[in-house]
């Protein structure tokens, strides 16, 4: 049966596009062109000076030169937290173009161009802007961003090393010393944006972004064991923007705008890791987290009671081809995501006191996977589901009942979803008398998202990765069906009130009703809505007691009736305090602080959490030789909540035995038998304190001399589940003073040196895998010249 | 195909079946349409926008009265993105008395600060104001964001003469800018694990518009409605088949802390079991009757200890996994 939608798409974006012209109409003809008082003509303005070329003054810069890096420790975390490098670099290149007083030009009056980070470095951004007079503004952004990641505690099944480490036949399986989930992707983001006739009353926008992620990553799948695999990244986004401002009276602006974003998603997966072999020298692995020694096959396998490992005489060492294992793994899932977006908006501060703006927008987009293809060839013992002949139990080789074991399987198939998604703002701001100003803004946003998968899989049963196959069963056929869905609406006004010129009030209510509901894409899941209301009191307050001080305190304290998850609070409250204190011109002290806090009460749920930010700052500049800041943060990150889990050795700390009879999933205690369901109380706290300060010295115009020091230090405890976990980043001190040096021979050649160290360190162990500290001594020594 | 279930019985066409957005964007077209009569149908009313009384034409010296005594500021302005203001009104537009009004009082004053409007040592409203005068369209949340409430007015981030930053004409470079105020949100981006900032790659306005949005904390949406985030992270947008629902409806700050975090992917804990196991526990059924806890033997915590993502990888959503598997 064909779902009916909600949405018409076309008959939607047909009533949003002619809905605007239709509105737009009706301002254009009712109102009133305003009649400005004509001013006298403008002047010549004074370009300035450069280098001429084609009646344009010209300014360039470039900055070249390199680093030279030195580090010890562990080149993984530096390359995660630094990833600066030695070798020659573009550090900087500016090219600035005006054209002369009087002269005429086709393309453009000016161009401005500005690019850093060329030659090595993981991060280079160019930023091209230019305007011809009213015809056009351009302004256009590159950025690319190396993004590398080996983190080793993330991901890491810790496997155990000395006395504790898994073995078999006298094979020690390794321990990971490497984030199994480790990235190493490049991001080039590209940004486009021009803008036609400007300054007229209608104007035209088209604008083009283009995101690409690629580059090498790993991942892991679970079929029986747990496989490394090679995660090729790659996946782009574009974005066309096409837009018309009008603005048919002053103070008033229609928009409208047709976004269409595209994504595709070409990342693949395969086998990656295999480090032993099978009998046959096909290359194997048995997983990448063998936490303990593992099983041998059964007895009654095909294999025999043998150890995983056969022979570790052998290189690479040889595998039993009767226990779980991977001999090749692939997956290609290439999907194809469109979305178009209308908008229309409107503002307008033309009614006398009134300013008001609106929006509403429609999306109608598509996903479609039309060629998945997913292929594994190994051995995965622990499925239990009977054979055809209904007498024998598959592949429990480890229970010794059966030889045949889940050996391949090919998954073919496809996939779309749909999601729609309608949003309506409002908002408006009414000044009632000069002192007492009214706000009201309604948020309105209802999506859903219908989806279906239909996939065939094939699968093959053998004795072993190394026996003929002995069955094969399918194609089987599986269709899905899901669906999820909320609807929102947010409603907030404020009362701002002027108490004297140096005391502002608001006080303020906002609600917000929420409806989600979902259609699970098992059928023997029920599908379920839930509402939730949530209320909150704001109160915001700005006081000026001199030119000089300005202080800003804001609260908001809410509540809701119902809650999605265990995370969500029923209770919140927000605190803010900034102060800004100018005793003088040259000098600024400010200081922040910022309390988030949520509760859930619910029995057995007992949630609480909150961020805690305190900040203060310094700023001295007296005079152009010499100037000075110095900055404190204290961050507070907590959080608790009570948590069940199935654990047949209970962790050290913090968790109780669940009472008989009360399940945790599949995790039921039993009367007289040692618990393995417990509660728990996920609990986390990071409290992070961060200094910075730096001094600028400049005797004179041909030196300037820079030097400063920064360390955020944490300190921070939480739930262990795995007795082998460490803190890691949760207990450390990293720190990068820095100096820096610039000498001007001429006003057109300058010589720069900058020195950065960067240390890491954790207070504690590294855990069973590779230390994570490490310091480094960058230079960087570059030749300024500029004409 | 949907199993044999019937289409009525969904909980999407119980939700929707009233059709509210309809509704209300109706509803709004028409208060949009009655505003607007109310304000331009009465004849002879005054003029549309009219907000104050606008100085006669003899009231205006032109700029170049004002660069006799205010060279150091006319000087460079060539370059200023408001010289455009001289090509509008078929060329006669005016510059500095667009913005500081007209100027023949304060010429006639012998320079009479009192005379011509100072944006530095004005109200933060009036400022507003002006600048909202021509930038509105642009800026449409101004009046309502946080910053303006908190008395922050334009040039408390801007300068049409003193700029660092000529692109926005920002008195200093994003973040050190947005730092003088929101100075709590630094030690974040000094973090192990941090969104850029600090090195260049991502600035605050990328996720943040500054001037106001209809979306908490000033966010940004991408041009799909989607959230911000999945405009560099796209491939966690979706739509997918199996939706990790808390993804699409608590948002990514559910698991992550977007600026900085002590934990690895940005995490809110340092355990990604911990994370996890903080909603996918069933410790009070009626409380949450949709609490899914882990079922199977390879998550007993102690018989294997391997972090949950490294089954379940695809966890921002799957089309082939209803467990996230792949």
């Amino acid at each position: 049966m064909k779902t009916r939608l909600f949405f018409n798409s076309f008959v939607v974006r047909a009533s949003v596009f002619a809905g605007s012209l239709g509105l737009a109409a009706i301002f254009a003809f009712s109102g009133n062109a305003q009649e400005q008082a004509k001013p006298q003509p403008a002047p010549a303005q004074d370009a300035g000076s450069g280098k001429p070329w084609a009646n344009y003054d010209i300014h360039q810069s470039f900055d070249l030169g390199g680093h030279i890096l030195s580090k010890d420790g562990s080149s993984a975390m530096y390359d995660t937290l630094v990833n600066m490098e030695s070798g020659p670099r573009i550090l900087n290149h500016t090219l600035q173009m005006h054209a002369t007083p009087g002269s005429r030009h086709a393309l453009f009056d000016t161009l401005f161009e500005d690019s850093t980070g060329y030659g090595g470095d993981p991060y280079s951004f160019s930023t091209l802007r230019a305007s011809k007079g009213k015809a056009y503004d351009f302004v256009g952004t590159f950025r690319r961003d190396r993004q590398f990641f080996d983190y080793n505690l993330s991901g890491n099944p810790l496997v155990p090393g000395g006395a504790l480490a898994p073995t078999s036949n006298g094979y020690t399986f390794p321990q990971v010393l490497d984030s199994p989930h480790f990235f190493n992707t490049v991001r080039r983001n590209t940004d486009l944006n021009f803008t036609f006739l400007p300054v007229s009353k209608v104007s035209f926008r088209v604008g083009y972004n283009l995101n690409i992620m690629q580059g090498p990553s790993q991942s892991s799948i679970h079929i029986g064991a747990d496989a490394l695999l090679y995660q090729g990244w790659r996946n782009s986004t574009q974005t066309w923007l096409g837009a018309i401002d009008w603005k048919p009276i002053q103070r008033t602006t229609f928009t409208y705008e047709q976004h269409v974003v595209q994504y595709k998603g070409d990342t693949f997966w395969r086998l990656t890791g295999q480090n032993m072999q099978l009998p046959n020298g096909a290359p194997v692995t048995l997983g990448f987290d063998t936490v303990a020694s593992p099983k041998p096959s059964g007895a009654t396998s095909f294999c025999g009671s043998q150890p995983a490992v056969l022979d570790n005489s052998t290189n690479p060492p040889t595998a039993n081809p009767c226990v779980n294992g991977y001999t090749a793994y692939s997956r290609f899932a290439p999907t194809r995501t469109l979305f178009p977006t209308e908008e229309f908006r409107f503002q307008t501060s033309a009614i006398k006191n009134v300013q008001m703006t609106g929006r509403i927008l429609y999306t109608d987009a598509t996903m479609k996977l039309d060629t998945y293809r997913e292929s594994f060839r190994g051995m995965e013992s622990r499925v239990t589901t009977p054979a055809p002949d209904g007498a024998t139990r598959w592949c429990t080789t480890s229970k010794g009942v059966r030889l045949d074991c889940h050996t391949g399987q090919v998954v073919a198939g496809g996939a779309s979803a749909k999601r729609f998604d309608f949003g309506a703002d409002y908002g408006l701001v009414w000044q009632l008398s000069p002192d007492f100003a009214l706000s009201e803004q309604f948020d309105f946003q209802n999506w859903h998202q219908p989806a279906t998968a239909t996939f065939n899989t094939i699968d093959f049963y053998a004795a072993s990765m190394i026996s003929p196959l002995d069955v094969t069963t399918g194609p089987d056929l599986a269709a899905v069906y899901s669906s999820l869905g909320q609807k929102m609406a947010t409603n907030t006004v404020m009362g701002e009130w002027e108490a004297s010129g140096k005391v502002q009030i608001g006080v303020g209510y906002r609600f917000r009703q929420r409806t989600l509901a979902k259609l699970p894409p098992d059928p023997e899941d029920p599908s379920y809505s839930l509402t939730i209301h949530e209320n909150a009191g704001i109160l915001d307050a700005v006081i000026r007691p001199t030119r000089d001080v300005r202080i800003n305190a804001s609260t908001e304290i809410g509540w809701a009736d119902a809650a999605y998850v265990q995370t969500d609070p029923r209770q919140f409250q927000r605190y803010q305090v900034r102060a800004t204190y100018k005793p003088i011109t040259w000098a600024t002290v400010s200081g922040s602080f910022t309390d988030r806090e949520g509760r859930d009460n619910e029995f057995l749920i007992n949630y609480r959490a909150h961020h805690r930010a305190l900040a203060g700052s310094t700023t001295l500049a007296p005079n152009e030789k010499f100037s000075f800041d110095m900055s404190y943060g204290y961050i507070n990150d907590y959080s608790t909540v009570v948590d069940c889990f199935d654990a047949s050795v209970p962790p050290a700390a913090g968790v109780t035995a669940m009472p008989v009879g009360v399940a945790c999933g599949n995790a039921v205690n039993a009367d007289g038998v040692a618990p393995t369901a417990f509660y728990g109380n996920s609990y986390y706290d990071a409290p992070t304190q961060y200094g910075s300060a730096a001094l600028v010295w400049t005797p004179s115009k041909l030196f300037r001399g820079g030097f400063g020091y920064r360390v955020n230090d944490v300190y921070g405890t939480t739930q262990l589940l795995n007795p082998l976990a460490v803190p890691g980043t949760l207990r450390s001190k990293y720190q990068t003073p820095f100096v820096n040096l610039a000498y001007t021979f001429t006003p057109a050649w300058t010589a720069k040196a900058d020195y950065n160290y960067y240390s890491y360190g954790e207070d504690g162990p590294s855990g069973p895998t590779a230390s994570r500290n490490f310091h480094s001594n960058m230079y960087t020594l570059g030749m300024h010249y500029q004409f | 195909m949907h199993n044999g279930r019937s289409d009525a019985n969904t909980p999407n066409r119980a939700v929707l079946k009233k059709h509210p957005g309809l509704r209300v964007s109706t509803v709004f077209l028409l208060g949009l349409l009655s505003l607007g009569f109310h304000a331009f149908a009465a004849p002879g009313a005054k003029a549309a926008g009219k907000q104050d009384a606008q100085p006669a034409a003899s009231e205006f010296v032109g700029s170049e009265t004002c660069a006799t005594c205010h060279e150091e500021v006319t000087k460079g302005f060539a370059t200023n993105p408001h010289t455009k203001m001289a090509l509008m009104h078929g060329k006669q537009g005016v510059t500095c008395e667009n913005c500081h009004g007209a100027g023949k009082a304060h010429v006639d004053g012998g320079g009479d600060t009192s005379k011509i409007f100072n944006p530095a040592k004005a109200p933060a409203k009036e400022v507003d104001a002006k600048c909202l005068s021509c930038h509105a369209g642009q800026h449409a949340n101004f009046a309502r964001s946080p910053h303006a409430k908190a008395g922050v007015s334009c040039v408390s981030c801007h300068s049409v003469h003193h700029t660092e930053d000529k692109a926005q004409l920002l008195k200093a470079s994003q973040p050190a800018l947005c730092f003088q105020c929101h100075g709590e949100v630094k030690p974040q981006f000094s973090m192990p694990f941090h969104h850029k900032v600090l090195e260049g790659v991502t600035n605050c306005s990328d996720c943040h518009d500054p001037h106001g949005s209809f979306n908490p904390s000033n966010l940004k949406t991408t041009s799909a409605q989607n959230a911000i985030c999945t405009k560099c992270h796209s491939e966690t947008a979706g739509p997918f088949v199996y939706e990790h629902p808390v993804v699409k409806t608590e948002g990514c700050i559910s698991c992550h802390s977007p600026h900085g975090s002590q934990n690895p992917r940005l995490l809110n804990v340092a355990n990604v079991n911990t994370l996890c196991l903080q909603c996918h526990s069933v410790t009070n059924t009626s409380a949450f009757p949709h609490a899914v806890a882990p079922t199977g033997p390879v998550h007993n915590q102690s018989a294997q200890y391997t972090p949950c993502t490294n089954c379940h990888s695809q966890i921002h959503g799957s089309n082939a996994s209803e467990v996230f598997f792949k």
